[in-house]
């Protein structure tokens, strides 16, 4: 009998296997995983349990990849549909609204489950290397397996509920995290609201938040992970996590089928988004765009990709409140003016520089992957100026942007400088000198490769870009492992040979991404 | 010369876009660029926007006689390209738009202004300039797409299809608005696969077909092609009797239409000038309204410099 839903598995299995970003995730999995199993059989005399070391290293890494590269992947089921403006032509044919989900995620979630197949007899080595049973090995493999299976069901929902690939991978994500913060922050918010006597401690509902929040804490992939890779695990292969997380998924199913059909009923027209920027026109003329700038591309940027004033005074503000609830959670531990200053440089440094790397990942992501979307390159591309004077005023635009991370990295730096440099001394002894211009190399060419490769990658420039650099690291380290020089100065050289190779390598790449985007804007 | 395109070819992969293309087009004219689906045009309307590199030894094309890909910067000054889909930042308003390519053109605040209120009184947008883009209609979001290449005043316009997909109030409008512009001097290089669209429009021609160009000339060319018969429309002011008599005489063909103040003109080209019809017109003591060719002829034309089927 043939079912129309095969059509849609068919589909699948014959687009997925040529498409670049899946063959380079693919690659660099498995290449991570190979190179793993190298460096442990290298090292395995010098260390304990080389076989648990070497699984633990891969579930982080599979974690990890499922956790980020599962966002888009999965958030893109229904919404790719909705952005191509097909899912109307899916909805009148024979395919049933359940067929249409389970066509679009099921073939998502085969495809990653049958990666996690294949790396397992690799895996499996962990047992021989010693360190870990095959029960610990197969256990944390049906975690991972449920884990893929809630995270594919939740981005399935997010997928059917929001009209774009973009929006239902930050659901997903903001949504994820929620469901890992939650379980672990509840118990302590429910002793807070004990102690200051807004909930009464007799009675029977605080014992059972209580419980209710360490069952869900206990269901966390990380918290499962712990306990089965603990010398002497005595539990069997499958745990509440598993039933608890199927019965998750399945709720997630349950309500993306329910809504399928109100969430697809009308086809609104997917473009760019303008966010919370008002027209001139409008009473809140005072967060508009305004007039365009000199640097015209630099406004754009700023407004239509940065999110414009709103976004930079929600970042402005974020900042100090940010400290009050960090300065207010540790308010038993600051005893003077000196240790909340203190406290407060921390905060400062630590947040502005995860702001700043994760502001310029996004920029160079969208840099010009928005105008090959929306097929506006060439009429940007026809502007007298150079490739090079586009990419520049782009980047003005978002560097407008980061300017409130800047400032406050200032700041936590003047604080950290006036309380005597405690700060910038652990981070000193965090990257040596090497280290640091490793950083940087890594940091620019992450960077460009995520220009370049957005310029033809449908999504997931920036993740194949990060995964491409980990592949070339694990390489280096195997390398470095292999060859003895684990420690001393040829460490150190290995790994200055390679900033200045990352370095170089952007040189070639800016030539390459002025003529790709010219090729790029002459295909569209 | 506002184009010059010499022996161009260009290829994708295995299969040849453009084969010896060769052809020009004369400053200050509009210029129909017209050909099947798949003939080449918009390979070509790339390669003279500069959007395509041509490649190395394969002839020559030239704007204003700078090379496209030697001096694109100086060309890209000169020219505005409009292409065959509707591009444009759909989250801004219309006055955003036109202001943001206003000021990556490099004009002041001022100019800004002035082209703006310009080019959107042209293209009758005036009533707009505050919606988004993306709330315009197809018609208007095509005059959008104009206003956005009129904004640095450009010397020479390529438009590939500009009128594909609208209704025909709005080809109409859009042809009078690029009639408005070649008044005012610009060169314009309009392609399409319909020729009945252009016929009007157009003072020249280019027929390509297959990447291989088969007609470059005037319209009158390209209506006389194959034939040594021309034919004309007569329009009078009211019937005259013995017209068919007095042309008969030169030895000119006629036809009435529509109670004898319409009239199909058919003769030989080589032995009988517009001249000599039109003095035996007023000698038969007629009042002549118009005296046009027939454009049935081009589309003849189009028909029997094309290959049949769609590529």
């Amino acid at each position: 009998m043939h079912l129309p839903v095969l059509a849609l598995f068919g589909r699948y299995f014959q687009e997925e296997p040529r498409q670049i970003r899946s063959l380079a995730i693919k690659a660099g999995l498995l290449g991570i995983t190979f190179l793993a199993v190298l460096t442990a059989t290298q090292t395995r005399g010098r260390f304990g349990a080389p076989g648990l070391r070497f699984f633990s290293s891969i579930l982080s890494v599979d974690f990890l990849f499922i956790s980020f590269f599962g966002l888009e992947l999965f958030g893109s089921a229904i919404a790719e549909e909705k952005e191509a403006r097909t899912l109307g032509l899916l909805r009148m044919t024979a395919l049933s609204s359940l067929a249409i989900l389970l066509g679009k995620s099921t073939t998502r979630l085969i495809s990653v489950l049958l990666l996690l197949v294949l790396q397992f007899p690799f895996v499996s080595l962990a047992v021989s290397l010693g360190g870990v049973s095959l029960t610990q090995v197969g256990a944390a493999y049906i975690v991972l397996a449920t884990y893929t299976v809630y995270v594919c069901n939740l981005a399935l929902l997010c997928s059917v509920w929001l009209p774009r690939t973009r929006e239902a991978a930050a659901m997903t994500a903001v949504l994820l995290i929620a469901s890992m913060l939650v379980p672990v922050l509840a118990p302590e918010v429910i002793n807070e609201l004990v102690s200051r006597g807004w909930l009464s401690a007799h009675g029977l509902a605080v014992p059972v938040m209580r419980e209710i929040a360490v069952f869900f804490r206990d269901t966390l992939p990380p918290v499962r992970f712990t306990r089965i890779l603990q010398t002497g695990y005595s539990g069997g292969l499958l745990g509440w996590q598993t039933l608890v997380t199927v019965v998750e998924s399945a709720l997630f199913f349950a309500l993306a089928w329910w809504s399928f059909d109100r969430c697809s009923r009308t086809e609104s027209r997917v473009g760019p988004a303008r966010g919370a920027v008002a027209r001139r026109t409008s009473r809140l003329r005072l967060v508009s765009a305004g007039r365009v700038w000199h640097r015209a591309l630099a406004w754009k940027e700023f407004n239509f990709a940065a999110g414009g004033k709103v976004v930079l005074a929600l970042k402005v503000l974020a900042f100090p409140a940010g400290l009050v609830l960090v300065g207010y959670q540790s308010r038993s531990q600051i005893g003077n003016l000196h240790e909340a200053t203190v406290l407060c440089s921390r905060v400062l440094l630590v947040t502005s520089l995860l702001l700043l790397a994760a502001e310029a990942s996004f920029g160079a992501s969208r840099l010009f992957w928005d105008e090959v979307r929306w097929r506006t390159l060439p009429m940007l591309i026809m502007l007298p100026r150079t490739s090079w004077d586009l990419a520049r005023g782009k980047m003005i635009g978002f560097l407008v942007s980061m300017a409130p991370a800047a400032v406050y990295l200032g700041l936590g730096l003047v604080l950290d400088v006036a309380t005597g440099c405690e700060g910038l001394e652990a981070l000193v002894d965090a990257l040596d000198e090497t280290g640091f211009w490793f950083t940087l190399g890594a940091a620019a060419l992450v960077l460009h490769l995520t220009v370049w490769f957005s310029l033809w990658m449908k999504s997931g420039a920036f993740a194949v870009a990060i995964g491409l650099l980990v592949v070339s690291v694990s390489l280096a380290q195997a390398m470095v492992a292999v060859l003895g020089f684990g420690t001393g100065n040829m460490h150190e050289a290995v790994f200055g040979f390679l900033a200045f190779l990352f370095a170089g390598v952007c040189v070639p790449l800016q030539f390459r991404i002025g003529r790709t985007l010219r090729d790029v804007a002459g295909e569209l | 010369m506002a184009i010059e395109v010499h022996d161009l070819c260009y290829s994708y992969r295995k299969k040849d876009a453009l084969n010896g293309v060769t052809f020009q087009v004369h400053t200050g004219e509009i210029h129909g660029f017209v050909g099947p689906n798949g003939a080449g045009k918009t390979t070509t309307l790339k390669i003279l926007a500069t959007l395509l590199q041509p490649q190395p030894g394969k002839g020559t094309a030239r704007v204003y006689g700078m090379d496209v890909d030697q001096e694109r910067r100086f060309v890209r000054e000169r020219i505005a390209y409009m292409p065959d889909h509707f591009s444009a930042y759909r989250q801004m308003t219309v006055h955003e738009f036109l202001d943001f390519f206003a000021a990556a053109y490099g004009l002041s605040l001022a100019q800004r202004d002035v082209v703006i209120h310009d080019v959107l009184r042209l293209t009758d947008l005036v009533g707009r300039r505050d919606e988004f883009v993306k709330s315009l209609s197809r018609g208007m979001q095509q005059r959008l797409g104009l206003a956005r290449v009129l904004v640095n005043d450009p010397d020479l316009l390529l438009l590939d299809e500009p009128a594909s997909g609208l209704d025909p109030r709005a080809r109409i409008e859009l042809m009078e608005i690029l009639q408005e512009l070649s008044g005012m001097g610009k060169t314009i290089f309009i392609s399409s696969h319909i020729l009945s669209e252009l016929s009007d429009l157009c003072d020249s021609f280019t027929i390509i077909d297959q990447g291989k160009v088969r007609l470059n000339g005037s319209k009158a060319e390209l209506a006389a092609l194959g034939t040594r018969i021309s034919e004309y429309v007569l329009e009078l002011e009211s019937p005259c009797p013995g017209l068919r008599d007095a042309l008969g005489g030169v030895g000119v063909e006629c036809e009435a239409r529509e109670g004898e103040t319409r009239w199909l003109v058919r003769f030989e080209r080589e032995l009988v000038s517009t001249g000599v019809v039109l003095g035996a017109v007023l000698a038969a003591g007629a009042d002549p309204v118009s005296f046009q060719q027939n454009l049935t002829g081009l589309k003849q034309a189009f028909m029997e410099l094309t290959t049949p089927g769609v590529d």
